[in-house]
C-alpha cells in the first residue's frame, strides 16, 4: 500500500471563530485515514505544512508508520513548532487509522488491546459568575459526570485587584461544591495565565478548602524547571503539559518534577504515535495521563483509542460540541454516565463529512483576542 | 479469541537450555514464546504452569491488559523468574496478534523502521589470535561487526597490572588484522565490582576506537554507571541484566548509558521493549537488544529492531551454524552481516517438536567464578 495524496480540509466555525482543521490520507488501495490538526490560531499555516509533508510521504507505506514519523520530522531539522507539529499530528491519526481499517482492528488493539471495558471522561464547566458556574456544573453531573473542570478566577479577574480575585475564586468553587456536593473530582484550570508562581500558590491555598482534583497549567509552561520548583510546594496535584511538544519536552518537564497529571494533546504533541511514548514515559515515573482535549470529535476519537489502551491513564477531557463540530463528521461518541463507551473500528472508526467543508469554507484566522492588564501592557491568555 | 493453554517445553541446545512456550487458542491459531534461561529454570516453567490459569479463557489480543493484571496480582517486584516467564507469554500474545491480523508482528508495533536488521557477531578464542582469525573468518562471510571479553577468561586469577596488558595485547591483536574499519565492541560482563578498575580498562582499550564498552560496572548499582560515564570516551552500554521501564528509567535519568541493551525475553516482551525504547529515545539513547538465547530471542530481536527508530545493532551468536538452530522450523541466516525482515504473519519462526523432544534439557549452571584467594567473583 502506498500514500497516494493527503489533503488538509479547512472550516470556519462561526459560532466559536476556530477553524475546523482536518487531514484525510488516501493510499492505492482505497483505504483513507483522518486525523484533526490542532487550530493554533494562524490555521492557514497547516495546509502548507500539509502539503510538505505529503511532498515527503506521497510513495510511502502508511503502516509504516515510526518510519514515516521520523520522515517528517527529521527531515524538518529545526524544531517543528505549533503549525508544523499540529499537522504531523493530524498526519500520524491518520496513519493509526489507515492501519487500524487495512487490518480490520479498531487503533487500540494495535497499541496492545484495551485495558478497561469504558473510559472516565472529566467535563469543562463554564461560568462567569458563581452561581452560573454552579448550574453548569449541576446540570453536568445530573448528565452522570463525576469530575468536572473549570475556570478557578472570574473572566474579568485581570482587572481586579488580586486579593479580590482570590475571593471571588473561593465563591466560585463553593459554588460548584455547593451544588454538587463532597464527592466529585473538581479541577481547575488557570490556563498559563498566571505569571508569578506564588500568585499560584496563594490561589491553591484559598482553593483547598473545597478540595481540589488538581491545579492545571498554573503557570507558564515555557520554563519547566520553574514548574518543578512550584510542584514542591503545590498543596494539590498539578496538572500541565497541553502546550508541550514531542515526547523530549514532557520528559524535560517529568525530569524537573514538575507534574503529577499530565495533559499532552494529540493534535499538536505529535500525534498517537507521540501520545503513546509519552504515555510509557509517565507509566515508568509512576505518572498518569489525562488527554487534553478542547478539540472536535475526531480527536476526541483518536483520544478514546489511546485512553482504552493505556494502563496510567486517569480520565479524559470533554466538552460541548458545537453544530459545527457536530457535523463535520459522521458521528460523535458521548460519554454515557460519566464514561465514554469503547471506540469502535476498524482504524479509529470515525470520518469526516466533506461536504461540511464545501458550504462552509475558511474565512479567516482564529485571533484569541488581546489581554491586557489595568495599566494596558499584555497579559497572557 | 480465547487462550486455551499454555504449553512450556526445556530443551537442550547442545550448551545450556532454551524455555519455549506456545499459547494456544480455541480458533486454532497458536503464539511461540521464549522465557530467558536464568539456570535455575524450572523455577520458570514451574511460574509460567502457575501463570496458565490467569490467561485461560481470556482474550489474546488484550495484551497490557494480560500482562498487567498477571504482575499485578504478584504484588512483589518480579525477580527474573517472573520477568521472564511475562516476556515469553508478552512475545507469544503478539505472535497471536500478527498471525490474526495476517501482518508480521513489527507491522503491529508502529511498522517498519528499516530494511533489515544489522548484527554483531561473538568472536571467541583463548588467545589474541584465535579471536582475530575468528573475526576474520567472520568478515569473510559478511559480518562487520563484532564483540569480544577484553580480558582472557581467567583474568580474575591474574593480577590486576597484568590484566591490563593482556587486555592491551588482545584489543591490539585485533585490530592489527581486521584494521579499525570494522566495528569493535567489548564486553565486561558485570563481572569487574570496582569502578577504578573499570575506568583503568578503558582508559587501556579506548585507543582501540571501540563501538562500545558493555555492562563496565555491576548493574546492582546504577550510580557506577553514572560516574563511569561521566569520563567515558568510549560509548556505555549495558541493561540486559534490567527488567521493565522502572529500571530502564532509573538508568537514563541516571545518565548512565549510551546504549541500551534490554533482553527481549527477559525485559517483559515485546511491548515492554517498545516502551523501554520510547524513553530511550526521548534519552537520545540508542537501542542494541541483547540476544544469547535461543532462536525466538532472534526473531523477537528482529521484529523489536524493526519496529522502533531508535535501534543501534543487534546481538548475534552465529546460531544458524548450532544445534539450537534445529529446534526451530524455519531457517535465519544474517546475509552480509544483517537479518532480511520476515514478511510471514506474527513473528514468523515457529517450534520443532520433533526436535525438542530428541534434546531433553542438559544439567547445566554457569559455574563459579573465584579470584585466586579462592573468594567469589561475578559471572
Amino acid at each position: 500500500m502506498k500514500i497516494t495524496e493527503i489533503k488538509c480540509l479547512v472550516s470556519t466555525d462561526e459560532s466559536s471563530g476556530h477553524n475546523l482543521v482536518y487531514v484525510k490520507t488516501l493510499t492505492d488501495e482505497g483505504i483513507y485515514g483522518v486525523g484533526e490538526v490542532y487550530h493554533v490560531g494562524p490555521d492557514m499555516a497547516s495546509p502548507y505544512w500539509v502539503q510538505y509533508f505529503e511532498e515527503q510521504l506521497i510513495g510511502q507505506n502508511p503502516m509504516e508508520i515510526e518510519r514515516n514519523w521520523a520522515l517528517c520530522y527529521q527531515g524538518a531539522r529545526f524544531p517543528i513548532g505549533s503549525s508544523g507539529l499540529a499537522a504531523l499530528s493530524a498526519i500520524d491519526q491518520t496513519l493509526w487509522d489507515i492501519t487500524g481499517k487495512a487490518l480490520d482492528k479498531p487503533v487500540y488493539e494495535l497499541f496492545g488491546g484495551e485495558v478497561r471495558d469504558k473510559i472516565r471522561g472529566y467535563f469543562d464547566i463554564h461560568g462567569d459568575t458563581p452561581d452560573q458556574l454552579a448550574e453548569d456544573a449541576r446540570i453536568n453531573v445530573a448528565k452522570g459526570f463525576t469530575a468536572l473542570k473549570a475556570s478557578p478566577l472570574p473572566p474579568q479577574w485581570r482587572d481586579m485587584r488580586w486579593n479580590d480575585a482570590l475571593a471571588d475564586a473561593r465563591e466560585r468553587f463553593k459554588a460548584v461544591r455547593g451544588a454538587v456536593g463532597d464527592y466529585i473530582d473538581v479541577g481547575f484550570d488557570a490556563h498559563a495565565a498566571i505569571f508569578e508562581p506564588i500568585r499560584v500558590l496563594e490561589l491553591t491555598d484559598v482553593m483547598m478548602e473545597f478540595d481540589p482534583w488538581f491545579m492545571e497549567e498554573p503557570i507558564r509552561m515555557e520554563n519547566r524547571h520553574e514548574m518543578g520548583e512550584l510542584r514542591k510546594k503545590m498543596p494539590c496535584a498539578l496538572a500541565t503539559g497541553e502546550c508541550l511538544y514531542t515526547k523530549f519536552e514532557l520528559l524535560e518537564l517529568i525530569r524537573e518534577g514538575g507534574v503529577d497529571i499530565l495533559q499532552p494533546e494529540v493534535c499538536i504533541v505529535g500525534g498517537l504515535t507521540e501520545m503513546r511514548k509519552i504515555a510509557f514515559i509517565a507509566e515508568a515515573h509512576d505518572l498518569v495521563i489525562a488527554p487534553h482535549n478542547p478539540m472536535g470529535p475526531l480527536a476526541t476519537v483518536s483520544n478514546l483509542h489511546l485512553d482504552a489502551s493505556t494502563s496510567n491513564f486517569l480520565a479524559q477531557e470533554s466538552r460541548k460540541l458545537t453544530t459545527a463540530e457536530i457535523s463535520s463528521v459522521t458521528h460523535i461518541t458521548e460519554a454515557v454516565d460519566g464514561y465514554f463507551p469503547l471506540p469502535e473500528g476498524p482504524g479509529l472508526g470515525i470520518d469526516i463529512v466533506e461536504e461540511r467543508f464545501k458550504e462552509f469554507p475558511y474565512k479567516s484566522p482564529f485571533h484569541r483576542g488581546d489581554r491586557v492588564n489595568p495599566d494596558n501592557s499584555i497579559a497572557y491568555i | 479469541m480465547e487462550i486455551t493453554k499454555i504449553n512450556t517445553y526445556h530443551a537442550g541446545d547442545g550448551r545450556r537450555n532454551n524455555i519455549f512456550i506456545e499459547v494456544e487458542t480455541d480458533e486454532g491459531i497458536t503464539g511461540t514464546g521464549e522465557a530467558y534461561s536464568i539456570g535455575p529454570d524450572k523455577s520458570v516453567i514451574s511460574m509460567l504452569e502457575e501463570m496458565e490459569s490467569w490467561f485461560v479463557g481470556q482474550d489474546p489480543s488484550r495484551i497490557e491488559w494480560l500482562i498487567r493484571r498477571a504482575k499485578n496480582t504478584m504484588r512483589f517486584p518480579l525477580g527474573q523468574v517472573g520477568w521472564s516467564a511475562i516476556s515469553a507469554i508478552d512475545i507469544a500474545l503478539w505472535d497471536i496478534s500478527g498471525k490474526v491480523a495476517g501482518v508480521p508482528v513489527y507491522v503491529l508495533l508502529g511498522g517498519k523502521t528499516r530494511d533489515k536488521v544489522r548484527v554483531y557477531h561473538a568472536i571467541y578464542g583463548d588467545s589474541p589470535h584465535r579471536l582475530a582469525e575468528n573475526a576474520l573468518q567472520l568478515i569473510e562471510e559478511g559480518y562487520s561487526a563484532f564483540k569480544t571479553s577484553p580480558v582472557p577468561s581467567n583474568w580474575r586469577k591474574l593480577p590486576w597490572r597484568e590484566v591490563l596488558h593482556v587486555a592491551d595485547e588482545r584489543m591490539r591483536t585485533i585490530r592489527d588484522a581486521i584494521g579499525d574499519s570494522p566495528d569493535l565492541a567489548v564486553d565486561v560482563h558485570v563481572a569487574i565490582r570496582e569502578t577504578s578498575q573499570a575506568l583503568e580498562l578503558a582508559k587501556v582499550i579506548t585507543p582501540y576506537k571501540l563501538m562500545f564498552i558493555e555492562e563496565p560496572a555491576r548493574a546492582e548499582f546504577i550510580e557506577s554507571s553514572a560516574e563511569l560515564r561521566k569520563t567515558f570516551r568510549v560509548a556505555l552500554a549495558t541493561g540486559e541484566n534490567l527488567y521493565g521501564v522502572h529500571r530502564f528509567t532509573e538508568l537514563l535519568n541516571a545518565d548512565a548509558v549510551d546504549i541500551i541493551q534490554p533482553d527481549l525475553l527477559c525485559c517483559g516482551g515485546f511491548l515492554e521493549a517498545k516502551k523501554i525504547a520510547a524513553i530511550a529515545e526521548a534519552h537520545y539513547v540508542t537501542v542494541a537488544p541483547h540476544n544469547p538465547l535461543g532462536l525466538i530471542s532472534t526473531a523477537a530481536g528482529v521484529h523489536h529492531a524493526a519496529s522502533i527508530n531508535n535501534f543501534a545493532i543487534l546481538e548475534w551468536h552465529g546460531d544458524d551454524k548450532k544445534r539450537k538452530s534445529e529446534l526451530i522450523n524455519e531457517s535465519w541466516v544474517p546475509k552480509d552481516g544483517y537479518f532480511e525482515l520476515p514478511t510471514d504473519p506474527g513473528i514468523g519462526m515457529t517450534l520443532n517438536h520433533d526436535a525438542i523432544n530428541a534434546n531433553p534439557p542438559l544439567n547445566w549452571d554457569r559455574g563459579f567464578a573465584s579470584y585466586s584467594d579462592g573468594s567469589p567473583g561475578f559471572l
